[in-house]
């Protein structure tokens, strides 16, 4: 069989189109629904819109209010890690300080401070 | 062009439209609905402008056919369009098997199923050409092609479409 011609294809598109004129959806009902699911789209990112809003306006809030609270534990709160790794300067001795403790090491020893020769020679005396 | 006179133009041209929609929307009649309602309001939101370079009824075919490829874009919704399009056109309309029964539209069917094996450019520019008896010109204008490029997509398509309702007749 031959292909068919234009005139057979606009015949057979006819049809075709006759055929969906029986199925056209009306256009005002159709429009009405177009609108109303225009409606419905607006109302629902009018929605969102406004939780998103409040949700940032509680959270801008809420950090706020986080900000300005003073901490009660804040004076009495431990020096942070670098202050405590630091020793007091009075329990502070040299690295090298070891090599220092050799025999014999407290006849040259200076005497302690505010004290006196006398303090020895009172003790014997004292001893029974 | 006022949104009251841009409406009377739809109302017009609502049948055409419709047909028009089908194609783009590999024969949902859901689909096509949908696609229809968001073109419409597309228009009379102002959203797509009349600039008077075409007739309205080329202008307004382009204008569903963006909205189409958006919605077939946008995916899942009719996947099969490319995937298997002989299935969808089956699927896709329910009414087929009645109409078959009851108006003897069997020649419909064949159409259908040889247009749905054809490329979507191919199916278009029939379809504008043949359905909605357009020139080839203004049928580049509503698919956005150049005239040379809708005068081959069309040239293969009729070939193709001949030789699959040929071959449809044979059997």
């Amino acid at each position: 069989m031959m292909q068919p011609d234009d005139d057979d294809l606009r015949a057979r598109f006819a049809r075709l189109k006759a055929n969906d004129r029986r199925r056209v959806p009306e256009f005002h009902s159709l429009l009405a629904t177009a609108r109303a699911r225009a409606r419905a789209v607006r109302r629902a990112r009018t929605v969102a819109t406004a939780w998103g809003m409040a949700a940032a306006v509680m959270l801008v809030a809420l950090s706020l209010v986080a900000k300005r609270t003073p901490d009660p534990g804040r004076s009495s709160r431990a020096p942070d890690a670098r202050t405590a790794a630091v020793p007091a300067i009075t329990v502070w001795s040299s690295p090298t300080a070891s090599l220092l403790t050799t025999a014999g090491n407290e006849i040259t020893r200076p005497p302690d401070i505010l004290s006196s020769i006398l303090d020895v020679a009172a003790f014997p005396a004292a001893q029974p | 062009m006022e949104r009251g006179e841009l409406e009377r133009e739809m109302e017009g041209l609502h049948a055409e439209s419709w047909g028009w929609a089908l194609v783009c929307c590999a024969r949902r009649a859901g689909v096509a609905e949908d696609v229809l309602q968001s073109a419409y309001l597309r228009v009379l939101s102002g959203r797509a402008r009349f600039n008077g370079g075409s007739t309205v009824r080329t202008w307004l075919f382009g204008v569903i056919r963006l909205v189409a490829l958006e919605e077939t874009r946008r995916g899942a919704r009719w996947q099969a369009r490319t995937a298997s399009v002989l299935e969808a056109s089956e699927i896709a309309d329910p009414a087929s098997s009645a109409d078959l029964a009851v108006l003897g539209a069997e020649k419909d069917a064949v159409l259908k199923q040889a247009l749905a094996t054809l490329s979507p450019r191919q199916r278009e520019v029939l379809q504008l050409v043949f359905y909605h008896d357009m020139t080839i010109e203004e049928a580049a204008s509503v698919m956005h092609v150049s005239i040379g490029s809708a005068r081959t997509h069309y040239t293969r398509g009729k070939e193709a479409l001949g030789k699959r309702l040929a071959g449809e007749d044979r059997t």
